[in-house]
């Protein structure tokens, strides 16, 4: 292949990929999936959202007190409510419904699907994040000096945003993995449940049953179900650093819950990439 | 344009399709005709790439579907026999979708979508919701989502199920009108009378294997060598028999049982001929009421080549 047509390559995948990909429209369906639901609900819910908003701003600007912890755990509630209901039918929804045999068809790869169906979720969710940062960075503000330079304000949404895209790629493997959808959003449920609140119940339970009284200071296993837990880890990665916490989060700033999302997202974006893959495996073009 | 030589597609121990072989030209309308079962989809299916053959090659354009299933889709238009829509999307949008994942240029896109909705009779229902459309137009809209792209050839599986009468001719237009637009089409179907409106050429295939694969006439020739003129008279054919039997160019005579006053007549001349038949018959002083030529139509091919046994 010449250099020429290599960088034509190149510039197809990355105009197709990232600005004309076509899973791009897929906002437009849901917009107005929700605009069916009646004219009236719609302005309360809009009139509710925009009072409670402003109420919230407001009350930080007089106020003066931080509220930068409460909207960081409202941010890290909603995506993870709004992701699993936003991404489990990605894939398992187009088989359902019979389209994705045509998409198949089309000259749009597995990549590009996965990374269109991912691009304008996130779009969506830094849109919602960047909403609720703004009375955090408000509440956090130096009003003398307006220094917004609180570095465990950035961790923390750091390590929510690498939470989210966790939660989406993980529900991308699921929604891959499963034919119907409502199996789908079962099995992405399940598992936040299992791991966020079942695992940790059941092993303090093994714990005390055991006879050790409860996880002990220095459990491993409870530390780590501790750090990694994004509920249980951002509290003390806010609070000021010379808190009587001594958690293990506080002292590293969220760094091994980034890194090990991310790292997590990776191997379920690659999971779901050889998934799909194998959705059309009849015909790779392998002999 | 499309050349399949022995595909055989094979679930454990059950053949759905033995060793078939075909070879279309671009123009050509190939009518898939099969009882359930008979291994059609699973064809097709294995043309639009979706399903891999166990052996055998086909090509479409002299690219080997099996080998480079991503240079062969662009090429090809499938619409099978149950297909989705989206939800909540217009009709030109979802065109739109289909076109931008067919990377046609989106400068293009505007013109391409107006002429295949021209096309397809959909123009008035450009902005409508795709779920608001009834089952023929979802089909028609169907049938121009594989056209966005402008394919060289279509693989259509039962195009015309679950529509009314009034529909289904306007499918048989449309699919016409593609075939000499130069598309090369395979359609499967179980409406043989209207397949034969449309097809130059049939392929019957039953428990996966294709029984006879030709033009129509051809098959049509190769079962029916003779002519056949059914006669019918005021009074009773036992009368005309006679004279029939030293006609020179009848080679048989068949009463119908369930008419007794018609015969179906094997005459081997021509149009002059059967012309001559006739006059000699009505100076002969028969009173002959109906005089005309038949010929076997898809149905009765399809009733003769096949047995009705399914797998």
């Amino acid at each position: 292949m010449s250099i020429q047509q290599k960088r034509s390559k190149t510039e197809n995948w990355f105009r197709y990929t990232l600005l004309d990909n076509p899973m791009f429209d897929e906002p437009k369906r849901g917009y107005r999936k929700i605009m069916r639901f009646g004219r009236p609900a719609r302005i309360v819910i809009l009139v509710l959202f925009v009072v409670i908003y402003l109420w919230s701003i407001l009350m930080t600007i007089t106020s003066g007190s931080d509220v930068s912890i409460f909207f960081s755990y409202l941010e890290l509630i909603l995506v993870t409510l709004i992701i699993p209901s936003s991404i489990h039918g990605a894939i398992s929804a187009e088989r359902e419904r019979a389209t994705w045999d045509a998409l198949m068809l089309t000259r749009l790869t597995a990549g590009q699907i996965i990374i269109g169906k991912l691009i304008w979720r996130f779009r969506l969710i830094l849109a919602l994040l960047a909403l609720l940062l703004v009375p955090a960075l408000l509440s956090r503000t130096n009003p003398d000096t307006f220094d917004i330079s609180n570095g465990m304000l950035w961790h923390a949404q750091l390590m929510i945003l690498a939470w989210c895209l966790l939660l989406c790629s993980f529900g991308l493997w699921v929604s891959s993995s499963t034919k119907r959808s409502i199996t789908s959003l079962a099995v992405i449920i399940g598992s936040l449940i299992g791991v966020l609140i079942a695992v940790p119940i059941l092993y303090d339970m093994f714990c005390h049953i055991s006879g050790g009284g409860g996880p002990g200071q220095g459990d491993l296993i409870s530390s780590a179900m501790t750090t990694f837990n994004p509920f249980l880890s951002l509290y003390p990665m806010m609070v000021p650093p010379d808190s009587e916490s001594g958690l293990i989060a506080g002292g590293l700033s969220g760094w091994p819950q980034i890194g090990l999302y991310t790292a997590l997202s990776v191997l379920f974006l690659v999971f779901t990439y050889w998934r799909i893959i194998g959705l059309e495996k009849p015909v790779r073009g392998r002999r | 344009m499309l050349v399949l030589n022995n595909l055989r597609k094979v679930y454990g121990t059950l053949t759905a399709v033995e060793g078939t072989s075909l070879t279309l030209d671009p123009g050509d309308i190939f009518g898939f005709i099969g009882p359930n079962g008979a291994g059609k989809t699973t064809t097709i299916k294995m043309l639009a790439t979706l399903i891999e053959p166990t052996s055998g090659t086909a090509t479409i354009d002299g690219i080997d579907v099996v080998l480079h299933p991503q240079q062969v889709r662009p090429l090809i238009g499938y619409m099978p026999d149950s297909f989705g829509l989206y939800d909540d999307i217009k009709a030109w949008e979802y065109l739109d979708f289909f076109a931008s994942a067919y990377r046609v240029p989106k400068a293009d896109r505007p013109s391409i979508i107006d002429s295949v909705l021209e096309l397809t009779d959909l123009t008035v229902k450009k902005d409508a919701y795709v779920q608001s459309l009834s089952r023929g137009m979802q089909q028609r809209l169907c049938l121009a989502k594989c056209l966005v792209h402008d394919p060289k050839v279509l693989l259509l599986d039962e195009p015309a199920s679950g529509l009314d009468p009034r529909a289904r001719v306007e499918i048989k237009g449309l699919i016409a009108e593609l075939g000499r637009m130069g598309k090369t089409i395979i359609v499967s179907s179980h409406i043989l009378p209207e397949l034969a409106d449309f097809c130059n050429k049939v392929g019957i295939m039953e428990r996966g294997k294709m029984l006879v694969s030709d033009h129509v006439e051809t098959i049509v020739r190769r079962l029916q060598p003779a002519k056949k003129i059914a006669i019918k008279t005021l009074g009773s054919i036992e009368g005309i028999r006679a004279a029939l039997d030293d006609y020179p160019e009848v080679t048989g005579v068949t009463l119908t049982m369930d008419e007794p006053d018609s015969a179906l007549v094997d005459f081997s001349g021509d149009h002059a001929a059967q012309a001559k038949l006739l006059k000699t018959l009505i100076e002969a002083g028969y009173q002959i009421s109906s005089f005309h030529e038949t010929k076997m139509d898809l149905e009765d091919v399809f009733l003769r080549v096949t047995t009705g046994s399914v797998q």
